[in-house]
């Protein structure tokens, strides 16, 4: 062990580079990794934060009517009515009831929402609502999350109640982008580590040879080289994780600001992978980048195949994935058809560019051009590993450009619903905005067109009516997917309405 | 009569290059006695290292049988990795090789060369320095390979090979590479210590002068025994 290990010794550098790239290697996919599972946790706690509520329904699928209201109170089941009704002309009205509104208990969201008078759009009283001549209405009655099925009387049921904006496509795409750059994070590493690693062992090719004539069996070299790898990406990996832990939780933290922001409640999930996967995973990445020669030597006569089976099997692999990569259904198909692709390409590549080689070498007149050639035929041949890593590389790059591209123009169009704005000016938290509201009013007597918008998120304090507390959501001015998606009230200028009282 | 360390007896060695069988060795026989040495002379291409080889267990035999230090192995049959492994406790312990070249471990000092081969074969390394002295790169004990001449690494594995304490010393071609005064002065070492120290060498070489060091002398290009 103590001779295998002398190469470092005399080639620190090597053994420097090695242990570098592999903690750097684990802090940054253990951070990609660990900012997936922090965003998948956050964006799963985002959605049930808008999306869930529960309803009772009737089992017999018919419209739930008044009398049903009155038979689930009479049941002892604390329901609130949340009438929707379309008006003739104008836009759609929620009329619900706020004396049920204690159903959904002190401090939850539903009783801050209804904790409030009902005299502004599109939240009215359930009279207001029921008054008017609608298009259509329909009622629905809302049960608290406490509430079982086991708790309804006969003939009804719970179902899912939902009013928001479906973003489970945003999400699916930031989550996929994520991963695809955790898994070239990783792809990546291999390579890299793969290079430096096999510079180090083909220095090294005389000492085994030596310690072979010595006595020393292949096997027991090979046993002591996995060792002395699994030590030292032990050693590596451990710090790793725990640098990239530190650097999800720095980016987290802007993450969970920029959730705040969007959804204007806490919204971000915090620390949640364990240690043993990342640890794990980067121990196997090492292990087979360094060693998968080693595995496959054992392998080598069974997984040897005559050249025209070869050739035929990089052709099939290379017609599969180009049909794969037509006939695709999904983004992840589209993953493996170009990987085929990458890999029969890869295949084939190395014995075509030596088949061109050896033609051109047999027609070269010049000595020089004569070797060159020849050379490169050898070269090429033992280059399919690495041409494939380098195709496949090259093809993760450009899926995961395809995907950020994507991805920045959807975030772009959605932010742009509720965000859409040319600057923004932040007020720190704790500092008096009103100097910096004071200003821009200044700005806007001096300035003619200049339009903006005081942002309160979250809870506020409305100064011109007392001390009445409001929750603030709006869109302003409208942005384009606006216009297409069924908004349930849209108004020019609210943030105006709204610091006038009319909100 | 000295007591027999090795006994050849109808090794055969052949090797297969694409569909044609290049005979290298046909039936050799010879034995050698405890202390005694052997020149295995040849053109290039007669088989000189090709024998090395199989009796150190680096290469295994078409046919025949080697007797080495009281174990038998016969060519052919099953269990070849018990073989190999019986090989390679057999030159870990008491063969000692010494090619023309890259004998040393580069990554080791001198002295760590030495250290290493003698606690390898399971023998005291406490007289590893010394071995270097009476080879004359004492001073050079701390010096790794690559910052020696080609003699004094010659030398080097030498006192490795020494310090093993080995029964058999196998030299392929030991002063191939090295200037003449330096090759005599090698050459000289190896005689003069596998004498004092009794163990048996077999010397393959191309140089008659050399040869005639030997005790028997055996001409792959004639196969006949002296």
């Amino acid at each position: 062990m103590r001779a295998l290990l002398s190469h470092y010794r005399r080639h620190p550098l090597q053994l420097v580079a090695l242990a570098v790239m592999i903690v750097l290697a684990t802090m940054l996919w253990t951070g990609v990794n660990h900012l997936t599972s922090q965003a998948r946790a956050s964006l799963g706690q985002s959605e049930r934060a808008v999306t869930e509520r529960q309803q009772v329904v009737r089992s017999d699928g018919q419209t739930l009517v008044i009398e049903d209201f009155v038979a689930l109170r009479l049941a002892g089941v604390c329901v609130m009515p949340w009438l929707e009704a379309t008006p003739e002309t104008g836009s759609r009205l929620v009329g619900i009831d706020p004396l049920a509104a204690h159903c959904f208990g002190a401090g939850t969201g539903a009783s801050q929402v209804l904790d409030q008078p009902l005299d502004g759009k599109p939240f009215v009283d359930m009279h207001a609502a029921a008054g008017i001549s609608a298009r259509e209405s329909r009622l629905y009655l809302l049960a608290p999350e406490t509430t079982q099925a086991t708790d309804l009387p006969g003939g009804y049921h719970l179902k899912t109640f939902s009013t928001s904006p479906d973003t489970g496509e945003l999400g699916d795409s930031f989550l996929l982008n994520l991963e695809a750059l955790g898994v070239l994070v990783l792809l990546i590493t291999a390579l890299l580590l793969r290079s430096v690693y096999l510079l180090g062992l083909a220095q090294r090719r005389d000492s085994f040879a030596l310690l072979h004539r010595f006595g020393v069996s292949p096997g027991q070299v090979q046993r002591w080289l996995v060792l002395e790898i699994l030590v030292l990406a032990l050693v590596c990996v451990v710090p790793g994780v725990w640098l990239g832990r530190w650097l999800a939780a720095g980016l987290g933290g802007g993450f969970g600001k920029a959730l705040d922001g969007l959804f204007d409640i806490p919204l971000y999930a915090g620390q949640g992978q364990g240690w043993i996967t990342p640890v794990l995973v980067m121990l196997g990445v090492v292990v087979i980048a360094c060693l998968g020669d080693l595995i496959l030597l054992r392998f080598r006569d069974r997984l040897s195949l005559p050249m025209p089976v070869r050739a035929g099997l990089a052709m099939a692999l290379l017609v599969a994935g180009l049909v794969m990569a037509w006939l695709a259904p999904s983004l992840p198909w589209v993953f493996v058809a170009v990987a085929l692709v990458f890999a029969g390409a890869g295949w084939l590549t190395p014995a075509t560019v030596a088949y061109l080689a050896r033609w051109r070498a047999n027609r070269s007149s010049a000595s020089l051009a004569l070797w060159r050639h020849r050379e490169l035929a050898v070269l090429v041949r033992r280059l399919t590993l690495p041409l494939v890593a380098l195709q496949f590389a090259l093809a993760m790059v450009l899926a995961v450009q395809a995907l950020v591209t994507t991805f920045e123009g959807t975030f772009d169009r959605w932010l742009a619903q509720r965000l859409e704005a040319a600057y923004y000016i932040e007020v720190p938290a704790g500092a008096d905005s009103k100097k910096a509201a004071e200003w821009l009013t200044n700005q806007q007597e001096k300035v003619p067109g200049l339009r903006w918008h005081r942002v309160i998120r979250g809870r506020a304090e409305l100064a011109e009516a007392g001390s009445q507390q409001v929750d603030v959501f709006a869109v302003a001015p409208v942005g384009s997917l606006v216009r297409a998606w069924a908004l349930l009230e849209s108004a020019d200028q609210p943030w105006v309405a709204l610091s006038s009282g009319a909100g | 009569m000295t007591e027999s360390l090795l006994a050849v007896r109808g090794l055969t060695k052949h090797f297969v290059s694409g569909n044609e069988t290049v005979p290298v060795i046909d039936k050799l026989s010879f034995t050698l006695g405890q202390g005694q040495s052997l020149a295995l002379t040849g053109r290039s291409g007669s088989g000189k290292s090709t024998v090395l080889n199989l009796l150190c267990g680096l290469e295994l035999p078409n046919a025949g049988t080697i007797v080495m230090h009281g174990q038998v192995f016969e060519a052919g049959g099953a269990a070849t990795r018990q073989k190999a492994a019986a090989w390679a406790t057999l030159r870990r312990q008491h063969i000692g090789v010494v090619f023309q070249e890259a004998n040393l471990m580069p990554a080791l000092s001198l002295l760590e060369n030495v250290r290493f081969r003698a606690q390898l074969a399971g023998r005291d390394a406490a007289n590893s320095e010394d071995w270097l002295t009476r080879l004359g790169i004492g001073e050079l004990a701390r010096r790794y390979p690559d910052q020696v001449s080609g003699g004094q690494r010659q030398r080097a594995a030498l006192a490795m090979v020494f310090a093993m304490e080995p029964a058999l010393i196998l030299a392929d071609e030991p002063t191939g590479s090295l200037d003449r005064h330096t090759a005599d002065e090698v050459i000289q070492a190896l005689f003069e210590l596998q004498a004092r120290y009794g163990c048996s060498l077999i010397l393959a070489t191309h140089d008659a002068e050399l040869a005639a060091g030997c005790q028997q002398h055996l001409d792959l290009g004639h196969l006949s025994a002296l």
